[in-house]
């Protein structure tokens, strides 16, 4: 290509402000408002990137985001689409792979080898030669970007708004459509994939920029309206939600590379417009064989030559037209071939001539050739015999027009073709969207303008907003100019039986005789066809290849009717997946006593949503501590609920597997609960506080199940109860050992002793002048207080109580000697040691079941399989010393595999590993049995069953 | 260099067929495809309304894998996994078998424990498994993030090495091409609208294009099973879940292996094409409705992100939903109707496509002799009437 | 029409802010037998079309909300 044309004011340049690039390395010179492929074009660059299959030299045919021709890596992002990226200084500009030379383009020399599917017809026997081919496969595809480690976190901002309007697409039509509702006083989005606003005008020499001009002044009158450029509408989801991404080039201080707008609007206009279809004609993706849009973006955006002898083709004005201004900047024409015998229009053939500008009516293009770029073309009459061969070095080409109908798609719209137009128009139409402009097959100016306005309106009125007498005037405007719909040409193609290729898909190397194959081979639908030849499933996503993949399938088989489009999924763009979790936090939960126990060495780790501490250390030290002093313990991820009201009573009773009716006093009431199967989900106890009042805990960690599942039992009743969750507002500590209540009486006037404040019973007390609920519980087997009180108070209780208990040794402890403890008494934990299948009478638990009780959930199908025998059961063992076995271990008896180790652990007290298993039911389950654990092939241990609790079998000391 | 020869070849229905198969995806024409070639019963149709492959078997994430949890149904699916490998050979089309190996990674001592007791089990049953730590991840895999930064750090893995990938159209296609080398009518845009039942035996079915008889009528029609049971008045264990799919520009190859996390429901796997295939989990509510969300595919690119984020600047191009058929115990139902003369092969959520193979194997053998296979005894919908559904969750 | 849930204590909200509690179900007498009892717990209707279905709004007022769902479309059929 032969560099710049002179300044003029439809040029997005600005000339005053050089920039360099780098392209391989090498300086390429640009100025500010280029972007990446045009500075590469203008400086004479013509291959972009290899193709897919045959590794064929690609260069940009549209310019407009839509060909994958032009991605490259830039500045170390893979897939960047050239054309659409702005250029600053420094940048850094690499192909994806070696473009100059690639000695994988023989694969278009051995095409004939590789017919449609030959990697299923070929390589099925034997199957070691496929394992070597599969390797040479994965190597061969071209345009393929490397994955290179990052050097830093970039910058993705996501953005939340929800306006009245989101208008997609800023040409005419959408332009008047944002004005139409910024009037009516609504506030909205307006998104534009360019940099630019004014869409096809933007880049229609000086007329067409005259009236996007205006468009935009009047436009910008108005303050509601929010202009997002270079903004992809990459997705309309069934909610409702539009994702808008913009590229935003490293912007502002924090460099942020792209803003992720998630738009959810009350209506949405859709206006993307419309575009050329490619030329089908052999060797028809050569670089220089560009769409006329992209000609003109070249020539009145950018200021470059597209060529300096250049063939127009295709079958309507447009071509013309475009001609008339390659010849208004002194560009040289070839000539234009126009397919229909009439040619041209007559006065735009009268100019043309004027020009001395060769027409060749009822001609078509038949093929390209060249070396690395476009160097002549073959021009074939249509139904003669002549055969003319032309040089060029640009193709400028189009087989018709196609509405960028995806976003319309996704909302919901079905496209359907319009023989006589030989364009697809939009059908169910979705009532909250409305589609206008090109994207409707317009093409006058004042009628573009005049429907974007009624889709405005009708927007408007969907909402339910009254738009006084703009509806009427808006409706009259369309009606005044003639609403010329364009008749764009038959797309052309080659006659079957040549040997070079015409492609059909370019993302994906897929010819003409490649469908026309696979449909004869009885791919005959969309569906199977587009599968099985890959057609429409690169990276423009059928974008540009959809119009001549149903076309060349319809041709075929003619009898299969009406034209339907591949069915439009997300993204209509790609999107990075940086953009798409752009807004994606991790936020796990912290208990009030979270950096209290930090202070003091505690090792967290992440037990589902909450953050808890594994240890502080030593889990074995911290043990015997609690067994021969004292420890403490944060608890504070129990549920925790008030449940009161009238009614309280009937949903515990439901949801318990106890009575609650006979709680009375200060007891405390240790109950599970299952589901409607009998499947044991949770345990924890019930304090009444007072009449209808009763005070719950549930499982760590269960809080929000638990909520919903009170409020479950609940929903079909008219009952009056409330559940008001206090997990987060009361902290939770366990205050256990032999000296717990002599430290714990320091801190408080109440009286502690066993006699006052006997085992299962609760007590409200000040401690250290904190509220605090005190109960007596026995989960690590020794005397010990759980105490609940205000989150915000929880550090300073924390603290001490660490203080008093320090001279009496007194340690914190964490989940591990929880653990160890609670196996030394042989404690089940529901969903750990049990899992989604263990009902109650399987569990440890079954004793809880009320029996009289009838409203009990699950009690039904427990008391129906009560008298069958149990599928399994949970067993205890253990093993002198320390033992290599790990949770998850399993046990077996020879072939047989009986179930799992849930939990095993040393205890140092004891000197003895123990553990607890879930096991199908076996004579060994008796005194002296044995329990044999699997260890790999060839490899068990033994353990003797034993029936727990392994220390204080008389619970003396927990009832101290 | 082989020509043009048909691979599908659709036909007009007959009036009257010995054995009627419902659905052309993989598993019916997979039964169809055995029937013809191992059983002598007659003649076959299989019957479709809308194309071949439109269901899960042309929208699922090619994996195939025997790493389940029951060690009553392991057998199955190891004998699945080893079939794939003859496949290609037997249907004379490559499948494009690839067994490049699966890696399940943990987050936490807790999974490590029940990997550890599904990976014991699946020893026991015969199939390679190996575990292991962070850095020998690490070295398999060098783009992975073994450090502490993901929230949820890599804690160890399970490796399955015989799991991989299977092209699933290509195995669609291939046993679509020899069923009817073998006979079987395939009949595309025939819908079944209702059966005839006399007496609680199957004489054929309604279709939109008139009756069909057949004494013996085979449903295996993914996710669309309980509009079956409604034509029969029945119901199934099924609730109908989409799981959505992403895929990516093509890269250079950076990835070997099948990467997974069960805990947080993603898996990514690189495509012989070089583009990455991105999923992993149901969405949260019942649907057949088969669009994709913006909540679910950004959340599992998130997770994935985390763990891979060198490819921060990777483009995803296309999404997709499936309908899985999923029962409670994870299980497929398999086997007898309740009515004489029709079999099921339904519900088998979303680990249908790796066990094609087994089941068309043993549904031929149940629909040709009446008997239930051993192998798929525990599938039965008896099962949920004496509490011995298959223990395939984990939780 | 996009997919939003109806709530009475919060308005139209995302789908994503609720939890899915399947399709609405009527559980037998307690004192029925086994196979009432297993049809009830085990089976579902899986309507491919109009059902009534149980909405939990986890992420709003933590209530459970009967709504109308086609579940091919999405779409709310309002009561």
């Amino acid at each position: 290509m032969a560099g710049r044309l002179p300044g003029c004011a439809t040029q997005v340049l600005d000339r005053a402000r050089p920039v360099r690039i780098y392209f391989q390395g090498r300086q390429v010179d640009a100025f500010e408002g280029d972007s990446v492929a045009s500075a590469l074009l203008a400086s004479g660059i013509d291959t972009f990137s290899r193709s897919f299959k045959y590794h064929r030299r690609r260069a940009p045919s549209c310019l407009s985001g839509q060909c994958s021709r032009c991605t490259m890596s830039v500045d170390g992002r893979m897939h960047v689409k050239t054309c659409q990226t702005s250029v600053r200084e420094g940048m850094s500009v690499e192909p994806h792979g070696s473009v100059e030379f690639d000695p994988k383009s023989l694969a278009d020399t051995f095409s004939w080898a590789l017919p449609t599917g030959f990697y299923y017809k070929y390589f099925y026997k034997p199957q070691w030669f496929w394992k070597r081919v599969k390797e040479v496969f994965r190597a061969m595809p071209g345009n393929m970007a490397t994955v290179r480690p990052l050097a830093g976190k970039s910058r993705i901002d996501a953005v939340n708004l929800s306006p009245e309007m989101l208008v997609v697409g800023g040409g005419l039509a959408g332009i008047e459509a944002a004005i139409t509702a910024a009037q009516a006083g609504v506030r909205v989005v307006l998104a534009e994939a360019d940099g630019w606003l004014g869409g096809f005008d933007a880049f229609q020499g000086e007329a067409g920029h005259r009236r996007a001009q205006d468009s935009i002044r009047r436009l910008r009158e108005h303050g509601n309206v929010r202009v997002l450029t270079s903004t992809w509408v990459s997705a309309i989801y069934p909610d409702g939600l539009a994702i808008c991404v913009q590229s935003c080039g490293g912007e502002g201080p924090e460099g942020v590379l792209e803003r992720v707008f998630h738009v959810r609007a009350g209506t949405t206009v859709i206006a993307t417009g419309a575009t050329s279809v490619p030329p089908l004609f052999e060797n028809n993706d050569r670089p220089g064989i560009i769409l006329p849009e992209a000609a003109q973006r070249l020539v009145h955006l950018w200021g470059i030559r597209p060529g300096t002898r250049i063939l127009l083709a295709g079958g309507d004005d447009y071509l013309a037209r475009v001609g008339l201004e390659l010849i208004d900047k002194g560009i040289g024409l070839a000539g234009l071939a126009d397919y229909r015998e009439s040619g041209p229009d007559e006065a735009l053939r009268a100019r043309l001539s004027e020009h001395g500008v060769r027409i060749w009516s009822g001609y078509k293009v038949t093929g390209s050739h060249g070396r690395t770029r476009v160097e002549g073309a073959t021009l074939a009459a249509l139904g003669g015999s002549d055969v003319q061969t032309v040089a060029c070095d640009t193709i400028v080409a189009s087989s018709g027009r196609y509405p960028r109908h995806k976003l319309l798609g996704q909302a919901g719209a079905r496209m359907a073709y319009d023989s006589g137009l030989n364009f697809y128009l939009p059908e169910d139409v979705p009532r909250a969207y409305h589609a206008a402009g090109r994207l409707l097959g317009l093409e006058d100016p004042e009628a573009i303008m005049a429907q974007g306005r009624v889709a405005a309106v009708r927007a408007l009125e969907g909402l339910g907003i009254d738009v006084g007498t703009m509806g009427q005037e808006a409706r009259q405007a369309l009606e005044r100019p003639s609403p010329l719909r364009a008749v764009s040409a038959q797309p052309l193609s080659t006659e079957a039986g040549k040997k070079a290729k015409t492609f059909v898909c370019y993302c994906h190397d897929v010819t003409e005789k490649n469908v026309e194959q696979a449909v004869e081979e009885g791919f005959s639908d969309i569906e199977t066809c587009k599968r099985y030849t890959t057609a429409t499933q690169g990276a423009c996503q059928g974008g540009m290849c959809e119009a001549n993949f149903t076309h060349v399938l319809a041709r075929k088989r003619p009898e299969l009717g009406s034209r339907t489009l591949p069915t439009t999924r997300p993204p209509v763009a790609s999107i990075s997946l940086g953009a798409m979790a752009a807004g994606h936090h991790d936020n796990p939960q912290l208990s009030p006593l979270h950096h209290v126990q930090l202070e003091h060495g505690g090792r967290p780790m992440r037990l589902g949503s909450w953050i808890r501490m594994n240890h502080f250390g030593d889990e074995l030290a911290e043990s015997l501590a609690v067994h021969q002093a004292a420890g403490i313990c944060d608890v504070s991820m129990l549920g925790k609920f008030r449940v009161f009201g009238p009614d309280a009573k009937k949903l515990l009773n439901r949801v318990m597997t106890r009575e609650v009716g006979n709680l009375a006093g200060n007891k405390i009431l240790y109950s599970s609960s299952c589901n409607e199967e009998g499947i044991l989900l949770d345990d924890g106890v019930v304090l009444k506080m007072g009449e209808d009042d009763y005070f719950v805990t549930t499982l760590a960690g269960r809080a929000p199940v638990t909520e919903e599942w009170f409020a479950r039992w609940c929903r079909e009743e008219d009952w009056q109860v409330h559940v008001v969750n206090l997990t987060e507002t009361r902290a939770g500590m366990n205050v256990a050992g032999p000296k717990s209540r002599e430290i714990l009486s320091k801190l408080t006037d109440a009286d502690l002793s066993n006699e006052a404040f006997p085992f299962l019973t609760w007590a409200r007390v000040k401690m250290a002048g904190v509220d605090v609920i005190a109960m007596r519980m026995g989960f690590v087997g020794e005397l010990s207080y759980e105490l609940l009180c205000p989150s915000s108070q929880a550090g300073f209780l924390w603290k001490r109580i660490l203080e008093a208990g320090k001279p009496l040794g007194l340690v914190p402890f964490g989940i591990e000697c929880l653990n160890i403890c609670r196996l030394e008494k042989g404690h089940a934990i529901p969903g750990l040691d049990t899992d989604g299948f263990t009902n109650l009478f399987e569990s440890s638990f079954g004793w809880m079941l009320n029996r009289t009780k009838t409203e009990t959930v699950g009690k039904p199908m427990l008391e129906l399989f009560s008298d069958r025998p149990l599928k399994e059961q949970l067993i205890a063992f253990s093993m002198d010393g320390k033992s290599p076995v790990l949770d998850g271990c399993l046990v077996v008896k020879g072939p047989r595999q009986l179930g799992r180790v849930t939990s095993i652990r040393y205890s140092p007290l004891l000197d003895k590993t123990i553990g607890l298993a879930l096991v199908e039911p076996d004579e060994d389950w008796r005194e002296g049995g044995k329990v044999r654990l699997w260890l790999g092939e060839g490899r068990e241990v033994e353990a003797a069953f034993a029936k727990p609790p392994f220390y204080d079998p008389s619970g003396g000391r927990m009832k101290a | 260099m082989p020509t043009s020869q048909p691979v599908l070849r659709y036909k007009q229905p007959e009036k009257r067929y010995d054995v009627i198969v419902i659905g052309a995806g993989l598993h019916g024409l997979a039964a169809a495809y055995n029937l013809a070639r191992y059983h002598r019963v007659g003649r076959i149709a299989v019957l479709e309304r809308r194309y071949i492959g439109f269901g899960g078997s042309g929208r699922n994430t090619e994996m195939i894998r025997a790493n389940k949890r029951a060690h009553e149904t392991l057998p199955f699916y190891k004998e699945s996994l080893e079939m794939w490998d003859g496949l290609s050979a037997e249907l004379e089309w490559n499948l494009m078998v690839q067994k490049k190996g699966l890696i399940a990674l943990a987050h936490s001592d807790g999974e490590l424990a029940v990997m550890r007791m599904l990976s014991d089990s699946q020893r026991r049953a015969g199939i390679k498994i190996d575990m292991l730590g962070p850095e020998e991840v690490k070295k398999m895999v060098p783009s992975l993030d073994v450090s502490d930064k993901p929230a949820l750090p890599v804690a160890g893995a399970q490796f399955h090495p015989e799991g991989g990938t299977v092209h699933h159209d290509a195995a669609l296609w291939g046993y679509a091409k020899a069923a009817s080398r073998c006979g079987v009518d395939i009949c595309a845009g025939v819908e079944v609208t209702g059966f005839y039942v006399e007496g609680g035996k199957v004489n054929g079915v309604r279709t939109n294009v008139g009756n069909i008889a057949a004494g013996k009528v085979h449903v295996a029609v993914g996710g669309y099973s309980s509009e079956i049971a409604r034509m029969l008045g029945v119901k199934y264990p099924v609730v109908t879940i989409p799981m959505q799919v992403m895929t990516t520009e093509v890269m250079a190859p950076f990835l070997d292996y099948y990467v997974a996390s069960p805990r947080l429901h993603w898996y990514t796997q690189q495509t012989l094409k070089g583009d990455l295939i991105l999923g992993g989990q149901l969405d949260p509510w019942q649907s057949w409705n088969s669009s994709t969300t913006w909540q679910e595919c950004s959340e599992r690119v998130a997770f994935i992100l985390e763990y891979f984020p060198d490819l921060a600047h990777a483009r995803v191009v296309r999404s997709w939903s499936g309908l899985c058929d999923c029962t409670g115990d994870s299980a497929p139902v398999m086997g007898p109707s309740g009515i004489d003369g029709l079999s099921l092969d339904i519900a088998w959520g979303y680990y249908g496509f790796k066990s094609t193979p087994a089941c068309g194997k043993y549904a031929a053998e149940y629909i040709a002799t009446g008997k239930v296979p051993e192998k798929i005894r525990h599938f039965g919908l008896d099962r949920f009437y004496n509490r011995q559904r298959v223990r395939e969750i984990i939780i | 029409m996009p997919f939003l849930i109806d709530c009475p204590n919060c308005g139209r909200r995302s789908p994503y802010e609720f939890k899915f509690g399947g399709e609405c179900k009527r559980a037998p007498d307690p004192g029925a037998d086994v196979k009432a009892w297993c049809d009830y717990l085990y089976l579902y209707e899986n309507m491919s079309g109009v059902q009534d279905e149980w909405w939990y709004h986890t992420m709003g007022c933590r209530s459970w909300l009967k709504i109308r769902r086609n579940t091919v479309t999405h779409e709310i059929i309002e009561e």
